[in-house]
């Protein structure tokens, strides 16, 4: 039984054009220990579908048609928010693309940290003893994101921190409760790039240390190159192509994910020659029927256009949804 | 700290001097002679022009506004033709029963207004969110005086639960004076009757007049909580457990209340400037009143010591508002 899995998530939320289908079917499972990358194009519903798991979606308005998200076996979008607010936090660690925005201005570092350490103990806010404990979590936490002198810089605000640091702590925040799955929406897209690396490598470091299950979404392979174990790349509100890093990457079925590996450049890569993917993303409020990706897919057929593409099961939890998954090449 | 402190108030010298120039000139130029009033239809011109020289108002007036300057750095603010009282000594007794009101008014708008604004944002659409809506757009189109007389109507005459007006009993003994302000200084006397009586006179033209910040701040308070619901930082608070109550109350409010804290800066002056009507309806022994009889007579004096002090009031509040910006945002603090 997989920590985490997502079954035939459908999510759709009403807007003045009508009700946009954002999610249309996501299947995803994420074990201990695994490192999952969710890639795709901005707009697909890989942040939608990371905040769902925690429940996070407004809904209504947001609607959810059909599917179910388990987590350890419970049945996330039936719980209560007293219940849902038990494991966020404690059992599910989120950390977000932006540190300058995701810290409270107004608030030293330490009062946030203690904030969400006393939760995750369940503590009473009010006990000494609790509270010397939180604070003693947090600064063992800053300590392993490698923040220096912790003890001090609890007494810190945000603005003194740099982008970086700030997301060491936003890092050491989701982690203080000891959480089984992490989710990290874009955690350093909004960082430097020299800066990138370090986060990541402090990133792949503690959740292997602790065997955390992770959620990763990004829209940048190299870093799901670089970290994941598996990789389920999205689009128009629907896996359509998952499995390992090496299949996925090595033996890319679907021509969406070929089309997103060849629009990478590497050094290979001669002046003029970079390939990217024509057209725009579907429209989210008239879907047409049949695959979603038959309009701009090279290969696409007329059999492409009259139904949705079910999962085709390559091996090793290999899975691809494109009806000429199986054809010969 | 302290240089900043120092810094904001040496910039009060330019203000002041630009102040007094203002209403000196304006309030010489205007037409009519206070001394011709003052002295009344019967008075002959020996008597007029031997009261003009009293009051110096033969001197050329650069002479005069000088005088005026250097009597005010000493403390002598100048003294009413009408009454013949030295100013000072009046605002010694108007200007605490007008900052007791506008005080009281603002304290009063801000406890009712704060939480009022933050249950319309979390209740956005719904029906407390639209009954705030409603009884604050409603409370800044009635005028005060109107509210003033309706208080009177229900809750002196029909229900008598509270004084007409007026500001303390004439028959009672009033706490020593210490700041001027009856129901502190009634406080500091120890004195508990005397401290609710002095609350029960000043509920009603407290109320009245804060019902127009009341609204604002209710407003304003609701505009900022929904955009701060809409910060980063909000949703990695829910993300990672923190408890709706714990977010909004202790996080989102502060982030809230700082936008809301210029309003109550500006709001403070406004009130203190516009207090005279609230102060007509109830009798209320304050600069309102002192400087409309001051100005239908053109007694030029009371009118500068009333503006002057209105304009250092105000100046005064709002470094304190400056500086509860340095408390609430660590940012500000450090620049």
């Amino acid at each position: 039984m997989a920590l985490l899995s997502i079954e035939n998530l459908h999510l759709s939320i009403p807007s003045f054009e009508g009700e946009a289908q954002i999610l249309n079917g996501v299947d995803l499972s994420v074990e201990r220990g695994q490192i999952c990358g969710l890639v795709g194009e901005t707009g697909c519903g890989k942040s939608l579908t990371g905040l769902s798991v925690s429940k996070l979606v407004a809904s209504p308005p947001a609607r959810y048609r059909q599917g179910a998200i388990r987590f350890d076996g419970q049945d996330i979008l039936g719980l209560s928010e007293g219940a849902m607010r038990a494991l966020r936090g404690r059992r599910i660690g989120m950390i977000f693309q932006d540190p300058t925005t995701n810290l409270n201005p107004l608030f030293r570092i330490g009062e946030q940290m203690v904030d969400v350490a006393l939760h995750s103990m369940g503590a009473n806010r009010w006990s000494r003893s609790a509270l010397s404990e939180a604070r003693a979590r947090a600064i063992a936490m800053l300590e392993r994101v490698g923040i220096q002198d912790a003890h001090n810089r609890l007494d810190d605000y945000p603005h003194q921190f740099s982008g970086g640091m700030r997301q060491r702590v936003l890092i050491a925040m989701a982690l203080i409760g000891r959480p089984d799955l992490l989710i990290a929406d874009e955690p350093t897209t909004a960082l430097d790039v020299s800066v990138q690396a370090q986060i990541l490598q402090l990133l792949f470091d503690i959740v292997r240390e602790d065997n955390i299950a992770v959620l990763l979404i990004t829209h940048n392979l190299g870093v799901v190159a670089r970290l994941c174990t598996h990789v389920a790349v999205m689009y128009a509100g629907r896996i359509i192509e998952r499995g390992t890093m090496a299949d996925v990457f090595n033996q890319p079925s679907h021509p969406y994910t070929r089309a997103l590996l060849n629009a990478v450049p590497t050094q290979k890569t001669r002046k003029g020659t970079l390939q990217g993917l024509g057209g725009s993303v579907p429209d989210p409020y008239l879907p047409h029927p049949g695959c979603r990706f038959a309009p701009r897919c090279a290969i696409a057929e007329a059999r492409c256009r009259d139904a949705v593409p079910s999962e085709t099961d390559l091996g090793h939890a290999h899975a691809v949804a494109c009806i000429k998954a199986g054809d010969p090449a | 700290m302290i240089k900043f402190i120092l810094r904001r108030l040496v910039l009060l010298v330019p203000v002041f001097v630009g102040l007094t120039l203002l209403v000196f000139t304006i309030s010489h130029i205007l037409p009519g002679d206070p001394v011709k009033l003052a002295a009344g239809p019967q008075a002959t011109a020996e008597e007029i022009a031997s009261l003009t020289r009293e009051f110096g108002m033969d001197r050329p007036l650069p002479q005069q506004y000088w005088h005026y300057a250097t009597g005010l750095l000493q403390g002598d603010w100048g003294q009413s033709v009408l009454t013949r009282r030295p100013v000072a000594a009046d605002l010694k007794i108007y200007l605490p029963a007008t900052l007791e009101l506008v005080f009281a008014a603002i304290l009063l708008a801000i406890l009712i207004g704060i939480p009022a604004g933050l249950l319309s944002a979390i209740t956005a659409n719904r029906w407390p969110d639209y009954l705030t809506r409603i009884l604050s757009l409603a409370s800044i189109a009635m005028p005060r005086f109107f509210l003033a007389l309706v208080l009177q109507l229900v809750f002196a005459m029909s229900l008598a639960w509270l004084p007409l007006n007026g500001r303390f009993p004439i028959i009672d003994l009033p706490p020593p004076t210490v700041t001027g302000m009856l129901t502190i200084d009634s406080l500091l006397a120890g004195d508990w009757l005397a401290f609710t009586t002095s609350c029960e006179h000043l509920l009603m033209p407290a109320l009245a007049m804060s019902l127009s910040p009341l609204a604002t701040i209710t407003r304003m308070m609701r505009a900022s909580t929904l955009d701060v619901l809409q910060q980063d930082y909000v949703l990695t608070e829910r993300a990672l457990g923190l408890s709706q109550s714990l977010i909004i109350l202790k996080y989102v409010l502060r982030n809230a209340f700082s936008s809301t804290l210029t309003v109550i800066g500006l709001y403070i002056g406004w009130l203190l400037s516009g207090s005279v009507l609230v102060e007509t309806v109830f009798d209320w022994p304050g600069i309102g009143l002192y400087a409309t009889k001051a100005i239908v007579t053109q007694d030029f004096m009371p009118v500068m010591g009333v503006t002057l002090s209105i304009g250092f009031i105000f100046v005064l509040v709002n470094l304190v508002i400056d500086l509860l910006y340095g408390v609430i945002s660590p940012k500000v603090r450090y620049q």
